[in-house]
């Protein structure tokens, strides 16, 4: 979470329950269904310090497995209180392109992107040559983030 | 003004492990190995999640047993850098330290080279950066309830390094405790000393994880390793092996592959393996069903 957010001290997990209506609005922002498992609920972890004695919010880290080629892609996303992106890292993966898959060239391009952005390869993301199913699931698995983020967090 | 305490929802998870075990291609035999209950809840003060408790039991050997596995109460410092826990939980040594094969088919060594995975007492973890830390003072009641007064005292520490594409540490274990052998649960007393090495290499499909362990218990000394190999050939399939070689009492060798399918919270193994132990050389085929879930409430 550190690493997330370098000046937080806590976090707190907090688990939201997923509506219907949310997994609609996310299934109809992602073009493409929730896996069984990602429809009752999903975890926030709020990044906060103290400043002055004052509690002060960093914003929030949330954590999500995508489907790559050889198993889960685990994918953690820093968003700031507007929903943009912060930072992102692969926390564990077993795709062939592991190297390229974790680079800043590939990850760096998903900071300041938020729920506004598509998200799409080839429009305002670069895909990777010869791992383009483990590219996309990282990249789908962070526009699911967003979403999740946008319907749970911040109201549709 | 005094800190407030409050709990988040209950994390309720579960599973249970079935599996069809033959030996030498003549005896099969089914079992329940094993259906558990976790219940997890964080009680938080005005910082974040301050108080992680988790409450395990595992119902063992054809619901024979019900026995504790992690059951703690935890208080987390800044953002987990350090942690104190009390309670029954795994002992920070070798391999199991960074992977918990209870419920697997082919097994990290700890059990075998010194007869205790879990234990009861007060354990201290953290990190810092990649660097990670681990000790515990433990009471050598071993997987039993804490029904007995402590019959030893058991220290275990290790200290590791973690990042995305290896993990290792090296770790220690000394004392006195009810260290159980597989087949009897109610234990004997053993004095022993133990250091072990372990190294997790995350290859892309590959995962190789290799322990040694080594050291004295009572008057003869003992010593083993354990290499554990897992290949994914998609998401859904993978193929495992392992390859062992330990002496306590007497030799024990052990080599064998699986395949493992996975699908949702759905798990089906094979495994085989040529087992040698106390001169006796045998084939153990083995096939698990197993299941977990997890929700809150």
């Amino acid at each position: 979470m550190g690493r997330i957010f370098p000046g937080a001290t806590d976090y707190e997990t907090r688990i939201e329950k997923i509506s219907p209506e949310a997994v609609a609005a996310i299934e109809k922002g992602l073009g493409a269904g929730l896996e069984p498992a990602e429809k009752a609920e999903f975890n926030f972890y709020d990044l906060r310090t103290k400043r002055d004695g004052k509690i002060v919010s960093l914003g929030t880290a949330m954590a999500l497995a995508g489907n790559g080629e050889y198993g889960s892609i685990e994918v953690v996303v820093g968003v700031d209180a507007s929903g943009r992106i912060r930072a992102v890292y692969i926390q564990r993966s077993r795709e062939k392109g592991n190297r390229v898959l974790q680079s800043e060239a590939f990850l760096g391009q998903f900071i300041g992107k938020s729920v506004a952005d598509s998200l799409q390869f080839g429009r305002d993301l670069k895909g990777l040559e010869r791992f383009e199913k483990s590219a996309d699931a990282v990249r789908l698995t962070i526009r699911k983030m967003l979403l999740f983020h946008r319907e749970l967090r911040q109201g549709p | 003004m005094a800190a407030s305490v409050s709990a988040q929802s209950v994390q309720i998870s579960g599973g249970a492990d079935g599996r069809m075990v033959g030996e030498d291609f003549r005896t099969v035999e089914a079992v329940m190995e094993g259906v558990f209950l976790n219940v997890q809840k964080t009680f938080r003060d005005e910082m974040g999640d301050r108080w992680p408790a988790a409450f395990q039991v595992d119902w063992e050997d054809n619901f024979r047993e019900l026995l504790p596995y992690q059951t703690f109460l935890q208080y987390k410092g800044p953002l987990g850098r350090w942690n104190i826990r009390a309670g029954h939980f795994l002992l920070p040594f070798s391999l199991q330290s960074t992977h918990d094969t209870e419920r697997l088919l082919f097994r990290t060594l700890e059990e075998d080279m010194t007869g205790m995975r879990l234990d009861w007492g007060l354990g201290s973890f953290g990190y810092a950066g990649d660097l990670t830390w681990s000790a515990a003072l433990t009471s050598g009641l071993g997987e039993a309830w804490p029904v007995h007064a402590p019959e030893g005292l058991v220290a275990t520490g290790r200290i590791g390094y973690e990042d995305q594409a290896w993990s290792g540490g090296v770790s220690v274990l000394a004392g006195e405790g009810r260290f159980v052998p597989d087949e009897n649960r109610k234990g004997i007393a053993l004095r022993q000393q133990k250091a072990a090495v372990d190294v997790s290499a995350f290859l892309g499909p590959w995962v190789l994880r290799a322990e040694g362990i080594g050291g004295r218990e009572e008057d003869r000394v003992s010593g083993g390793g354990n290499l554990l190999v897992d290949v994914a050939l998609s998401r859904f399939w993978e193929i495992n092996g392992k390859a062992a070689l330990l002496h306590r009492e007497s030799l024990r060798s052990e080599a064998g592959g699986g395949l493992t399918f996975q699908w949702q919270g759905f798990k089906a193994r094979l495994a085989d393996a040529w087992i040698r132990a106390e001169g006796r050389h045998f084939n153990r085929a083995e096939a698990q069903i197993y299941y977990d879930f997890s929700k809150s409430i």
